[in-house]
């Protein structure tokens, strides 16, 4: 298993970019609604 | 800005209509379904530490599921956390975008220094402890004190002190105590009893101690400020439906816990199995938001996902040299 541990990196963690993007997107996404809403309320 | 729990609705029956007739809640448990089959299925050899026996984490599946039927039992006549029901927000995109920015930035900025919302998932039967093999007491400590101060501390006073927000408001009330007090003890203890192994009844009891303090504060109080008491009500309020904030808290939940250790994007079979094992984590997700929205308390969905931590005390007393 040393390997395995070895390979996700020595404290035996993954990448963190992809979380990163999905809740930038996430965050898009919920302006994104809330624009169109405020526009339309005017 | 007051939590209103009660309306015209059916309280008994409605919510549970609302949940098992919400198209984005088919649509995710779809593709959880996918996961699970594509998981048993596949070559787990190309993921670190997931090529493990997965029926341990399966049977919490089935926990979880009981624990929320019982949990709609007990909360009928109540209504869940929506728009309609819910707290009032002055700027709920806004503050939910900051919300998620901010997690970005928390993920982002712990990875740089080996920091990461789960220090073991608890889920696979043998990763936990090689997790911890590779732990310090000083990288513990760490690991907690960063996740209070990013995912509880902070956010926490932002929303109370900067923007006005009432405990009542951030669902940090513990309403109805003699229902839910009694719940949380009874389903928080079996949420961790089945995992015991002989090593945790001869842990002495200073470890378990250290145990309850350091999850208290690395995970249990970060994650319910920050995606319980914060991010759920608003999306659920944002996007008019309390099942539809679960799933969106969900997602969410998954991407906060994107540096797992048996997380690798570096080829297309690692990728795949990858976004398998996100879709496990963000159905715990799943379980604490519709915990949160369906009572309107924050604190609960520890209760329901979150004790099982408690079985690393072995770990614990290991690392901090408790013998």
């Amino acid at each position: 298993m040393t390997h395995l541990l070895a390979h996700a990196g020595h404290a035996g963690h993954g990448p963190a970019w992809p979380g990163v993007v999905a809740l930038l997107l996430l965050a898009c996404l919920v302006l994104a609604v809330d624009l169109r809403r405020s526009g339309r309320r005017r | 800005m007051s939590t209103v729990l009660t309306s015209h609705r059916d309280h008994s029956t409605g919510p549970v209509r609302e949940l098992l007739g919400n198209r984005p809640l088919q649509a995710f448990l779809a593709v959880w379904a996918a996961a699970v089959a594509y998981i048993a299925l596949a070559d787990r050899s190309v993921l670190p530490l997931s090529d493990q026996e997965p029926a341990a984490y399966f049977t919490g599946v089935l926990g979880a599921a009981v624990s929320l039927a019982l949990l709609f039992r007990l909360a009928r006549g109540t209504a869940p956390v929506d728009a309609r029901t819910g707290p009032s927000f002055r700027e709920p995109g806004r503050e939910t975008a900051l919300l998620l920015g901010w997690m970005a930035l928390v993920v982002g900025v712990g990875s740089l220094f080996d920091l990461r919302t789960h220090i073991a998932f608890v889920g696979l039967s043998e990763g936990p402890q090689q997790m911890w093999d590779a732990e310090t007491a000083g990288s513990a400590l760490a690991w907690a004190a960063y996740n209070f101060l990013a995912l509880a501390a902070a956010p926490y006073l932002w929303f109370r002190y900067r923007l006005g927000y009432s405990p009542a408001s951030m669902l940090l009330r513990f309403p109805r105590p003699r229902v839910w007090v009694p719940y949380f003890l009874v389903i928080g203890t079996l949420g961790f009893v089945f995992a015991i192994t002989p090593e945790f009844t001869s842990t002495p009891l200073s470890a378990h101690a250290l145990t309850l303090v350091l999850f208290t504060l690395g995970s249990f109080v970060p994650i319910a400020i920050t995606t319980q008491a914060l991010l759920a009500p608003r999306l659920a309020h944002l996007s008019g439906s309390w099942v539809t904030g679960a799933v969106l808290s969900a997602v969410a939940y998954g991407a906060l816990n994107i540096t797992e250790a048996f997380l690798a994007w570096g080829s297309t079979p690692q990728v795949l199995l990858s976004l398998a094992w996100f879709m496990q984590v963000a159905f715990w997700g799943l379980v604490k938001a519709i915990t949160t929205l369906r009572t309107g308390n924050a604190w609960l969905h520890i209760a329901t996902t979150h004790t099982i931590h408690l079985v690393e005390a072995p770990a614990v007393a290991s690392t901090f040299d408790l013998r």
